[in-house]
């Protein structure tokens, strides 16, 4: 026999999601040493990936412009192949452009809103979180985020990531406008 | 691999590698630089005589001439080390310690030095000069054969594919546990661990296997031999498998430690089923870090929770740390389960130790069984009563508890009506 019916108010789950954002809340902001830890593995992972997708994309480029010399000369195929080698680059470009927009979305934006942080905060045992209720963000809130991040970091050279440093609640320009802070969750009793 | 150094394996201090081997291996590789450097110098002159006609030809992709190929086929380098049409065994093997510049000197000295240190917790150091030495000859044999260059006496040299057989080597046998990374910054003493099997292929091979294809054919993408690099990984990964195949190494033990230990005290087919608790416990004892032996643990005391000293469950729980609980919650659970069934009590020091975060990890997944309910309130209740009264327990946990408690006072008035 199950202990509880469906039709009961109390889900235990549900609390277990409270009782989880209730801590979230209550646990300390990151420090400024941890978040700047957490975001240089990101952005040497996100090297490593960039400049693996740029050079694969000049390989790319290399076999794009041999592929005629695989297809027989005699076919639609081979039609198609000296189409392809004549825009070998503009294919190739296209194609890095796309892998490396789609892995700055999946890696800054979907881990985020889908796990609570990046990877490199993820290893940190940091969240990002919403600092009034200490839910995760939305995919929308997260994507502003990202966003006011990149462009203000950009304009300002890294400046306005800096302002953690100064602020009581360690938290950066991209956090106050979007309502989050980024909590340490890991090791907390 | 500048930006996040591979340091070694995430093991206990006593049982990292030591630096003399590295050391040997770096010094036979500034030997054999210094002992050819007269050799590159003269090389050099001797080829930069032909530099105008050769870049032109490089650039419209054409392969040289016959009367050019000829001069080349004369060139002092070729006298130690091998081209697509001159080579032999000997001059395959001398090119390993042979290095075109300084700077290709330099980088691969980087690489000796971590890569035969990390080899070293798992094999020793001959089997690693070994690994070196076949790895490296083979790729560079292949690599001459299948290059597609302008000139067929263009000399290949370098440790690159040596290097990259033991990265292999380490590859394999560090598959299933964890790196432990430098990365610059003076946060948890400079260090990261991150899983070898993802990181390491994303960042080395993938990469190598991509570029490498290009290398057959004559526009070049860069001057890096990467045919070399993955073949002579992959001479690597298969000389490790042959050596752990010989060598009968169990998958759950990670390092030469461990298994020596394995050899020498605990021979599977003589245990009673006590006996494999405490031979766990002692593997652990030399390598905490080992995830698998603790999973061996969580096993062992699923299976015989009654059979456990007091003693022997709170040595047990010691490695049942934070990081371990996260990666792991359901083996835990069972162990859990198990202890609660047998009325076993949870140390109790291990339960005050549990991070917020980890209860409530644990209590949502005994949360997904309506079995484990019972489970999940004595546990919560065990907390609650090691934590002591003046830390009260998130509200919304007592609100659970008080919930919970009430599911079961109702079950066993069922099952008291039921029996009457």
């Amino acid at each position: 026999m199950n202990l509880r019916d469906h039709n009961q108010d109390f889900a235990l789950s549900e609390e277990l999601e409270k009782a989880e954002e209730a801590h979230f809340k209550n646990c300390p902001n990151a420090e400024f040493s941890l978040r700047l830890a957490s975001t240089t593995v990101d952005l040497i992972l996100t090297y490593l990936a960039i400049a693996g997708i740029q050079n694969s994309a000049r390989a790319f480029t290399v076999f794009l412009s041999y592929v005629p010399s695989y297809t027989s000369k005699v076919s639609l195929l081979f039609v198609l192949s000296k189409w392809i080698t004549s825009h070998a680059s503009q294919i190739s470009f296209l194609t890095e452009l796309f892998l490396k927009a789609a892995f700055v979305y999946s890696y800054f934006i979907v881990s985020t809103a889908f796990s609570g942080g990046t990877p490199g905060k993820l290893l940190f045992g940091l969240r990002v979180l919403n600092f009034d209720s200490g839910k995760k963000l939305s995919s929308w809130t997260t994507t502003v985020r990202f966003l006011v991040a990149a462009v203000s970091g950009f304009l300002s050279c890294g400046v306005t990531y800096f302002i953690i440093f100064f602020n009581k609640e360690t938290r950066a320009y991209h956090d106050i406008i979007t309502q989050s802070c980024v909590k340490k969750v890991h090791g907390v009793r | 691999m500048i930006l996040l150094v591979p340091i070694n394996p995430e093991v206990p201090q006593v049982i990292k590698p030591k630096i003399w081997p590295s050391l040997v291996m770096v010094s036979l590789l500034i030997l054999g630089f210094l002992t050819t450097m007269n050799t590159l110098n003269e090389d050099s002159e001797y080829v930069d005589t032909l530099e105008g006609k050769i870049n032109a030809q490089a650039v419209s992709g054409n392969h040289l001439d016959s009367a050019t190929e000829e001069y080349l086929s004369l060139r002092p380098l070729l006298k130690v080390s091998p081209a697509k049409k001159d080579w032999d065994f000997e001059r395959l093997v001398k090119a390993n310690f042979i290095h075109g510049s300084t700077s290709h000197l330099l980088l691969n000295l980087v690489g000796m030095f971590a890569g035969v240190r990390i080899c070293m917790t798992f094999i020793p150091f001959l089997s690693s000069l070994v690994i070196f030495l076949i790895g490296g000859t083979l790729g560079l044999w292949v690599s001459v054969l299948c290059s597609n260059q302008i000139s067929d006496y263009i000399p290949h040299v370098g440790a690159s594919a040596g290097l990259f057989a033991l990265m292999g080597t380490y590859y394999v046998f560090n598959f299933k546990f964890r790196t432990q990374y430098f990365f610059w910054l003076p946060i948890r003493r400079g260090f990261v661990c991150l899983r070898t099997s993802w990181f390491f292929f994303v960042d080395v091979i993938l990469l190598e296997l991509v570029l490498s294809a290009a290398q057959l054919f004559p526009d070049r993408v860069d001057s890096i031999d990467h045919i070399a690099h993955v073949v002579g990984f992959s001479s690597g990964v298969f000389l490790a498998l042959t050596y752990r195949l010989i060598m009968k190494w169990p998958t759950f033990l990670q390092t030469r430690a461990e298994f020596v230990f394995w050899q020498l005290f605990a021979d599977e087919k003589n245990h009673r089923k006590n006996s494999k608790f405490q031979v766990w416990l002692e593997l652990l004892q030399i390598n905490r870090y080992n995830d698998f032996l603790k999973l061996k643990l969580c096993h062992s005391i699923s299976e015989y929770p009654s059979k456990l000293s007091d003693v022997e469950l709170r040595e047990a729980f010691k490695f049942f740390v934070p990081t371990f609980v996260r990666l792991n919650t359901p083996p835990v659970i069972k162990v859990i389960r198990a202890l609660e069934r047998a009325n076993r009590a949870i140390p109790s020091r291990w339960l005050g130790r549990v991070p917020y975060d980890i209860l409530i990890r644990l209590a949502k997944e005994m949360a997904k069984s309506s079995k484990d309910q019972r489970c999940l309130y004595k546990f919560l209740s065990d907390y609650k009563n090691v934590v002591g009264p003046t830390n009260s327990l998130n509200p919304n946990l007592d609100r659970l508890m008080t919930g919970i408690e009430i599911d079961l006072k109702k079950l066993d008035e069922t099952d008291s009506l039921r029996a009457g």
